[in-house]
């Protein structure tokens, strides 16, 4: 009886513990499913505009190699003419003019019907269709490979706690880096105060001298105006981007504080 | 027999809870990822909106050593 009274209270437990769990699974997934889904349509969007440049960069590379092809059929049509001309110019008497005539009328004609006979397209020519085909191919075939990648690097990864804090480590590092870059731009702006300032005595000077025409100083004093306006700019951007960094570090300092102190 | 089926039951008691542990941990690293994915995000946009206007400025600049 006590036996049973025991079993009772377990099976209890497993129900009760069960049932959170298996709604907390199929939130978590479900929002795994759609995070990854996102990043193959992504994938699949960028692979299907590179084989659209890839398709586009064939054909344009097959109507230039037929634009040649013309070209090379009128250079040969305007080189039989010329040599005919000549020995026309040359011919003795009329009927040898006739005959050369005849015999050049005849090559232009098949020269004429050779062209027409390739429709345009030269031998030799990459068949156009066919390589755009090859390329969708080859886009498709990497399209699946990276959704194959995607799905496996979603299995792979396990959510753990070290894998939490190692990529807490990544984005500090990271935003450390960027901090790094953000001094670089602060340095960028105490050189260009300096440069915008050296240019308007410059101007100035040149205004004083009058050696320089009215129309000449405006345009160099819009050109310094544009540059102390883009400086602003990235002045203010630098102020907010130091004040962003500072509240993300805060944030990022916070992740796992708990666990140090263990 | 009665110690045997006591112990069976508090080995699973002790399953249970450490599978509620690892579950309760991935949902709270999850969270943790998603919030440091944001950050990052975020600081990308600024350092590539920084970096454009610095090049914007550098261009601006050298006209400037010109006159």
């Amino acid at each position: 009886m006590k036996n049973l009274k025991y079993i009772l209270v377990s099976a209890l437990l497993v129900f009760a513990v069960s049932a959170p769990l298996s709604a907390q699974d199929i939130g978590n997934a479900k929002g795994k499913v759609e995070k990854k889904a996102n990043e193959v349509k992504q994938d699949s969007d960028k692979a299907k505009k590179d084989a659209e440049d890839r398709a586009e960069k064939v054909k344009k590379h097959g109507q230039e190699i037929s634009d040649d092809a013309k070209g090379e059929v009128e250079e040969k049509y305007n080189a039989v003419k010329k040599q005919y001309k000549d020995k026309i110019a040359k011919a003795a008497t009329d009927e040898e003019k006739k005959e050369l005539e005849a015999e050049m009328m005849d090559e232009l004609r098949s020269i004429k019907e050779s062209a027409n006979s390739k429709g345009g397209v030269v031998k030799g020519a990459p068949d156009t269709d066919g390589t755009v085909e090859e390329v969708k191919k080859e886009v498709a075939k990497t399209k699946e490979e990276t959704t194959e990648k995607v799905k496996e690097k979603t299995e792979e990864v396990k959510m753990t706690k070290e894998y939490g804090m190692s990529k807490a480590k990544e984005a500090k590092d990271n935003l450390a880096k960027r901090e790094a870059n953000l001094k670089n731009k602060m340095e960028l702006i105490d050189r260009a105060k300096a440069r915008i300032r050296a240019a308007t005595d410059r101007v100035d000077a040149a205004a004083q001298s009058g050696d320089v025409s009215d129309d000449v100083i405006a345009a160099r004093r819009a050109k310094i105006a544009i540059a102390q306006e883009k400086l602003d700019k990235l002045e203010a951007s630098v102020n907010a981007g130091r004040t962003a960094y500072d509240e993300q570090k805060a944030t990022l300092s916070g992740m796992y504080k708990e666990d140090k102190g263990n | 027999m009665k110690i045997v089926s006591r112990f069976l039951l508090t080995l699973l008691l002790v399953g249970f809870i450490s599978c509620r542990d690892t579950k309760a941990e991935e949902a709270e690293t999850q969270k943790v990822v998603d919030e440091i994915e944001a950050v990052e995000s975020e600081a990308k946009e600024i350092s590539e909106k920084i970096d454009q206007e610095a090049e914007e400025l550098e261009g601006v600049l050298e006209e400037l050593d010109s006159i």
